[in-house]
């Protein structure tokens, strides 16, 4: 794969994945600070799964060539889509479960989340927004 | 552009378009003791740079209206604003990313997502180093 379109992808792929790891860092470190247990134990089963994620995405384009880049996509989702399946679900179930501004960081974990499904995943449901967005923003370049 | 004010605090200037990853830097560093001025563009951080003289600016390198390498230029350039440290961030994880962030003039350089422990010991230490202390 040419090097700028792949470290463009990894760039697209990581940033919703940071937003994870980034936001259930937040809510681990208030709710530890504020002592609410229950939100710890959340926020450190979404940090898990997304850890594992990002390394997942990091190993997975290590020998990614522009021949294979649809296959590496499928390919992909089902390395990280049980993780990321489990991360959506856990989210939304946290966010009805919580009020206030820890409602409002399991909403933004489960945005990013869903945002990382429809971009690796054509298929993946929700809604009308069309997904494999990677795979189109790939071709485009090579197409370019 | 968003404040969160307070006296007797370092002042921060994060300049991030990201609205997320401004939302949580502000917020973990706020939670840590910082006061956070934000910027959403290379352009408004180079304004309010010039304007509140934050202790220290953080920032993404890729930013819409003004690249982040564009604004260190023209910061490096103004004796007002020359004696601020400048951390890149970035989500470029590659040693020539960091490699070409310092050679550049950032005086340092991280990457997302950010290790909060990490940041916080460059923030520490680029503020020591303005102030004479190391």
């Amino acid at each position: 794969m040419n090097p700028d379109a792949l470290r463009m992808l990894k760039h697209e792929l990581r940033t919703p994945v940071n937003h994870i790891i980034g936001y259930s860092e937040l809510l681990l470190e208030a709710a530890e600070d504020d002592g609410i247990d229950s939100i710890t134990a959340q926020a450190r089963e979404l940090h898990k799964d997304a850890q594992e994620i990002a390394a997942t995405i990091e190993k997975h384009f290590l020998h990614t060539t522009w021949q294979d880049v649809e296959t590496c996509c499928s390919s992909l989702w089902a390395e990280v889509g049980p993780a990321l399946r489990r991360i959506i679900q856990r989210s939304h179930s946290f966010r009805d479960q919580s009020s206030g501004s820890w409602a409002q960081d399991f909403e933004r974990i489960n945005s990013a989340a869903e945002r990382l499904a429809k971009m690796i995943h054509a298929d993946y449901e929700l809604d009308e927004i069309a997904g494999g967005r990677v795979i189109e923003f790939l071709l485009s370049l090579r197409a370019g | 552009m968003e404040r969160i004010k307070s006296d007797n605090m370092r002042r921060i200037l994060l300049v991030e378009d990201n609205e997320m990853n401004r939302d949580m830097l502000t917020r973990r560093l706020s939670r840590k003791g910082y006061e956070v001025a934000v910027a959403l563009d290379g352009k408004q951080g180079l304004e309010m740079a010039q304007t509140i003289r934050p202790d220290l600016i953080l920032m993404d390198m890729t930013l819409p209206v003004l690249d982040g390498s564009e604004v260190l230029k023209k910061l490096k350039a103004n004796s007002d604003t020359q004696g601020i440290p400048v951390i890149a961030l970035t989500g470029h994880a590659m040693e020539s990313d960091r490699q070409f962030a310092l050679s550049i003039g950032f005086d340092d350089y991280d990457t997302k997502p950010v290790d909060l422990a990490r940041l916080l010991e460059k923030i520490e230490g680029n503020l020591a180093k303005k102030e004479g202390r190391s």
